[in-house]
């Protein structure tokens, strides 16, 4: 299994303050998908 | 037993999971567990208080096992109107939701709150269930069930954004109206209990409709909720001309959590697997009355984990649901634990009837709670419009001396007391003396037919 090339951390925490935290969530939900090195958002 | 080779294509949605080896998934599913568990040791006081210090400073699965009691409903419905300053992550996101459970087990309802990532994350364990059953992005999903304040139906809407499907909410309509809807619409897949799937099938069948000409874009049917038999589902899958795709998941396991794949709910005559989505949460199946892991192949209870939840993690928390590993890994090769489609039930033989919950307990409860009342029989069937159907015959106290009319009238008055407490609406009829069973261990009032197979697709078909 090879990782995504291009982690993203794009992760918007910019937090109408409201925006960037809709983008940081949809991101930080990809990374949790993506990236198995992530523990921890 | 080895299955042949799937032939089928694979849909890989997340390579970076689906082609982990099955050492490396249970790898990232310890490092997720152990910083869970030290976040919300750290951060929520309800764990604060239930758990050792120990917690603080987790390092490994085993110790997991070792130090994390098991959690049950009723431990979560005491103490909820503290939820947010007792059960909500802090430091951590604003609570941007609350989303409750049925409250059809009768036992109460819980409420959980949610923060943005818990209502996003809603949507990313169905990517997995839509794209391995065909799904295409902005391919268009009708709903059936019902909206209110409980997840069923909430959690709908973030699944569809997330597929950026045409997304059509029938819950609130009438059978005869979502027949309609599906005609009008025509959607690629739907989402509806396997009950509620024969009485569509036959308000089709009322109408002369055949899905095969009548919706021929259909790709999938999303079942959930109740067992079936093999039989059920090929008849089904026959007269839809379309898969089955069954999902089992829980509010307090973070939802959606386990998967048919692309060999779908039967798999060349056999019961097909659902996929856990092992790196968000962790499945432990443990034999009744102990807590010991089953083999491969054994039923035992359900107890989940969520690994990702942000305002209120629920750990280990004993479902009652019945499941059964499955004996043998799935064709398609994929590395997470799965259980059996089509048999996940309740230990407690609770009975799901038109979308309700129904617990005989509950019954007994309203039904005896009149004296002149001294036995009855319960029976749930599907009537020949396909309709599912509960039935009480009911027998008076020999002593009894009211008249015919003051024994119909409080047949009447428990039928509506039955329905307005337990949300169900029971036919309840006066039976001679001694024409129901009595038992001498463990009474049985209930039978449910639809358990032995479902009578009316055998008849129709």
């Amino acid at each position: 299994m090879s990782p995504y090339p291009h982690i993203l951390n794009l992760l918007a925490r910019l937090a109408m303050r409201v925006t960037g935290e809709r983008i940081a969530v949809i991101l930080a939900d990809l990374l949790y998908e993506i990236d198995p090195d992530r523990a921890e958002f | 037993m080895t299955r042949p080779p799937l032939n089928l294509p694979l849909r890989i949605v997340n390579p970076q999971i689906e082609n982990l080896t099955r050492p490396q998934l249970l790898a990232l599913q310890e490092r997720r567990l152990v910083a869970q568990v030290r976040r919300a040791y750290e951060r929520i006081p309800f764990y604060r208080r239930l758990w050792p210090k120990e917690a603080a400073t987790l390092s490994s699965m085993a110790q997991f096992r070792e130090i994390i009691p098991f959690q049950s409903k009723q431990d979560l419905l005491v103490g909820q109107d503290q939820m947010m300053v007792d059960r909500v992550a802090s430091p951590g996101s604003q609570v941007v939701s609350v989303h409750m459970t049925s409250g059809t087990t009768g036992l109460g309802q819980e409420s959980h709150p949610l923060t943005r990532l818990d209502v996003e994350a809603m949507g990313s364990t169905w990517m997995y269930q839509a794209h391995w059953a065909g799904l295409k992005l902005g391919d268009a999903v009708c709903y059936t069930f019902a909206v209110g304040m409980q997840t069923g139906g909430l959690s709908s809407f973030p699944m569809a954004e997330r597929m950026a499907s045409r997304f059509h909410q029938m819950g609130p309509y009438s059978t005869e109206k979502k027949a309609d809807y599906l005609l009008q619409y025509k959607p690629h897949a739907f989402i509806i209990s396997p009950a509620y799937l024969t009485r569509m099938q036959a308000i089709f069948e009322e109408r002369g409709l055949d899905p095969h000409v009548a919706m021929p874009q259909l790709k999938c049917i999303f079942i959930a909720g109740e067992s079936y038999t093999i039989d059920w589902a090929q008849r089904s899958m026959a007269f839809w001309g379309c898969n089955l795709s069954e999902w089992y998941g829980l509010m307090q396991g973070g939802l959606n959590q386990c998967f048919s794949c692309e060999t779908g709910v039967v798999d060349q005559g056999q019961r097909g697997h659902l996929h856990a989505m092992e790196h968000r949460m962790l499945c432990e199946i443990l034999r009744p009355g102990t807590n010991d892991p089953v083999e491969p192949g054994e039923e035992g209870e359900m107890v989940t984990t969520s690994l990702y939840r942000e305002a209120f993690p629920v750990f280990r928390f004993r479902t009652g649901d019945r499941v059964r590993r499955m004996a043998s890994a799935c064709r398609c090769g994929r590395p997470m634990l799965s259980i059996e489609a089509g048999t996940v039930a309740r230990y407690d033989d609770m009975m799901k009837i038109r979308g309700q919950n129904l617990w005989p307990d509950a019954v007994d409860k309203l039904v005896f709670a009149s004296e002149a009342v001294e036995e009855y029989a319960g029976l749930v069937f599907m009537d020949p419009q396909g309709r599912e159907t509960a039935k009480l015959s009911l027998e008076f106290r020999p002593m009894c001396d009211w008249d015919t009319e003051t024994r119909r009238r409080h047949l009447a008055t428990l039928a509506d007391e039955i329905q307005a407490k337990l949300n169900v609406r029971l036919a309840i009829e006066e039976v001679p003396y001694l024409s129901v069973p009595r038992f001498e261990f463990k009474t049985r009032r209930w039978t449910d037919e639809r358990r032995a197979g479902r009578s009316f697709v055998k008849y129709t078909t």
